[in-house]
């Protein structure tokens, strides 16, 4: 996977750069947002990681550039600029996701590999989910283990659909409070915790591992063992 | 235009008062002119009758009697003449059509009913008598008839003026008023605007070659937005400056924990430490991200965003993210919510809700019942949540509610102060009434929406 990453901050960047080659992207480095543009123009990368306060171009402005040029490569603010407005202005602008410094690797590493696998994700089979011996019927809204029918709140059913759709990668605490409650603040209990261990409650066999690993330090993920 | 708006306008009020000053004004100038006119007109015919009198005396001492009677003749059925009566000693008509007028010599009045004079009738008439030396009488009158038809003119003339210059001043008055009212109107909606978050609403700005009041009251206004505009920019600016001076340092913490991590080879001291590091550096963050957003909310430049915003789906999601951990704490939560609307942010309200909860949470003991519930009272969408735990001892209800106020609750505990705080301006934020109210057993905090949407 290639992601280039835009940030003149070089502490950051070698940070980043170290943190991605470890996790197997081939990582690029540009440090203002003119070198940024020109680089994410000519060169096909799967995911741009860039800064908003960024010497010669800000950020937003080398996205409204790109999507102008309609170079189409998904985009991540990296960003101390943490206000709603500064949000909601960078996800109208054009960018796909938004994280505030300071990040941990693990959620920056997490949420890249959710937007270079999106435009894969359109051509999977939009209507049943699977993870092994676990299927999940989107239509009829059915889950099941093996020829186990298993009953799922409606919460559950939203909660294991997300971690399915990333099924194999790792989703973070707040990727699940975005995605699955549509709270973009981070709650002081631990209602994502809980969540996971009803709905791993329901879906495990007893005696076995469960099909949720905990990724210390980073989030969760569904994958078959 | 509603019609109490419309006499609320000082310009309208201003238009009546006008209208009747006119109408009076008129008024007085008719009687005076009534008054004088009559006086005027009535010293001339006496001037006249006396001249006319003087020169047939006149005539009568050099010429005699036969030659008054046939200048009376003469003179009588000219247009515009006066009216004659010529009597003998012995008090017979010698010439002239006036009958007896049985007036005293010298000018006097005479209010006569339906007497015709040679087939005209006569009301009044001002007659002058004097004595000529044979002991004859001679009369000179002049009907008082034109006198009235002059004041019966004026007086209409007056009243017409009167009542179309009223007319004319009062529609004038209203379309300068209606003018001017919409122009206030235009700077009103643009306050309320303003208000709601529309840092870029102006008032309407009009050409004129002579600005009245109203352009000045509008660009002083426009003005002073400007300023404001420039304020809230500035605030979010230093904010953002803060943010990325406080946040690129502690990004450089947390890189260096990670590698201090990886170096440590499994040492369980040096893990520990850094584990406690890190901990202090999250709440560092969290107390900083939740001054940040209150200055961002409470700046409020958000407002522009606003949609209609699902009540009861908002409460449905959070008491659905909640309800395991409540549970699990050995609580309950109820959840009411029927449908209701109001215009907002989800965001915002979704996180002001989740405070609440998290805060009732936070202080009751297990096996308390938490109610979540969406309410509609007088029109007006509300949140309430409330609960049958111990409420709020008296003595700590003042602080409980000092926590809602920024100020004091940064000074005092910062982690769930922020968190009511933050409460209190997501709900001025919407113009919604926040109201804490001990309901003992437990307490219950309502969040009330302003009406409509």
């Amino acid at each position: 996977m290639r992601v280039l990453v835009v940030e003149d901050d070089q502490q950051t960047a070698a940070y980043v750069r170290d943190g991605l080659a470890a996790a197997g992207c081939e990582v690029d480095l540009a440090e203002d947002g003119a070198a940024g543009l020109e680089r994410a123009r000519e060169e096909p990368f799967d995911v741009l990681v860039v800064d908003r306060m960024l010497p010669r171009l800000d950020g937003l402005a080398l996205v409204t550039a790109l999507r102008r040029d309609e170079v189409q490569t998904p985009v991540l603010f990296l960003t101390a600029m943490g206000a709603i407005a500064d949000r909601v202005e960078g996800l109208e602008g054009g960018g796909d996701d938004y994280l505030v410094k300071p990040f941990s690797m693990q959620e920056l590493g997490a949420r890249i590999s959710a937007l270079a696998r999106r435009p894969a994700m359109r051509g999977r089979d939009a209507a049943r989910l699977r993870s092994g011996d676990l299927t999940l019927d989107r239509l009829q809204r059915v889950a099941r283990r093996g020829g186990r029918k298993i009953e799922l709140l409606p919460l559950q059913f939203k909660l294991l659909e997300f971690l399915l759709l990333h099924e194999g990668d790792v989703v973070t605490r707040t990727m699940l409070l975005e995605g699955v409650w549509g709270l973009r603040f981070d709650p002081r209990t631990n209602i994502v915790e809980t969540h996971i261990s009803h709905l791993r409650g329901k879906i495990d066999n007893p005696g076995e591992a469960s099909l949720i690993v905990t990724v210390r330090g980073a989030g969760y993920a569904i994958r078959a063992s | 235009m509603r019609l109490s708006r419309f006499f609320a306008s000082a310009g309208v009020r201003l238009a009546f008062v006008q209208a009747v000053l006119l109408v009076c004004a008129f008024w007085v100038a008719g009687s005076l002119t009534k008054f004088s006119v009559t006086y005027i007109y009535r010293h001339d015919v006496q001037a006249r009758l006396q001249g006319e009198a003087a020169t047939l005396a006149a005539l009568y001492q050099s010429r005699g009697v036969g030659e008054v009677a046939a200048a009376i003749t003469r003179s009588e059925h000219r247009p515009g003449g006066l009216e004659y009566r010529l009597t003998d000693a012995a008090g017979r008509q010698l010439s002239g059509d006036l009958p007896p007028t049985g007036a005293p010599l010298g000018v006097s009045y005479l209010d006569w009913d339906d007497s015709h004079v040679a087939g005209r009738p006569y009301q009044d008439l001002m007659v002058s008598t004097t004595p000529l030396p044979d002991g004859s009488i001679l009369t000179v009158g002049q009907d008082l008839s034109d006198e009235s038809k002059l004041r019966h003119a004026l007086r209409d003339t007056l009243y017409w003026c009167g009542g179309a210059g009223a007319l004319v001043g009062l529609l004038l008055s209203y379309l300068l008023a209606r003018g001017a009212l919409r122009r206030v109107e235009g700077v009103v909606a643009a306050a309320r605007a303003v208000s709601a978050g529309q840092m870029t609403v102006r008032a309407p700005r009009r050409k004129a070659l002579l600005p009245d009041d109203i352009d000045e009251l509008g660009a002083s206004f426009n003005a002073m937005l400007d300023e404001i505009a420039a304020l809230v920019d500035r605030v979010r600016w230093v904010s953002t400056d803060i943010a990325h001076d406080l946040r690129t340092p502690l990004t450089h913490v947390r890189q260096k924990l990670e590698r201090i991590r990886a170096a440590a080879h499994g040492d369980p001291q040096v893990l520990a430490a850094a584990k406690d590091v890190e901990a202090d550096v999250e709440e560092l963050l969290r107390v900083f991200d939740a001054m940040l957003r209150l200055a961002e909310i409470e700046s409020g430049p958000l407002a522009g965003r606003f949609k209609p915003v699902d009540l009861a789906e908002l409460a449905g999601r959070i008491a659905d993210a909640y309800r395991p951990d409540i549970e699990a704490s050995g609580r309950r939560l109820s959840l009411k919510a029927p449908p209701a609307v109001t215009l907002g942010d989800a965001d915002l309200i979704a996180q002001a809700l989740a405070n609440l909860v998290e805060n009732a949470l936070r202080h009751t003991p297990p096996g308390t019942h938490i109610e979540l519930a969406v309410e509609t009272e007088d029109g007006r969408p509300r949140l309430r949540v409330s609960d049958d735990g111990p409420g709020i001892p008296p003595e700590k209800r003042q602080d409980a509610l000092r926590h809602f106020y920024r100020l004091e609750a940064s000074r005092t505990t910062p982690g769930s102060g922020l968190g009511l705080a933050i409460v209190a301006a997501v709900a001025s934020r919407h113009h919604a009434d926040l109201e804490l109210r001990d309901t003992g057993p437990g307490l219950t905090v309502l969040m009330t929406f302003p009406e409509g949407t």
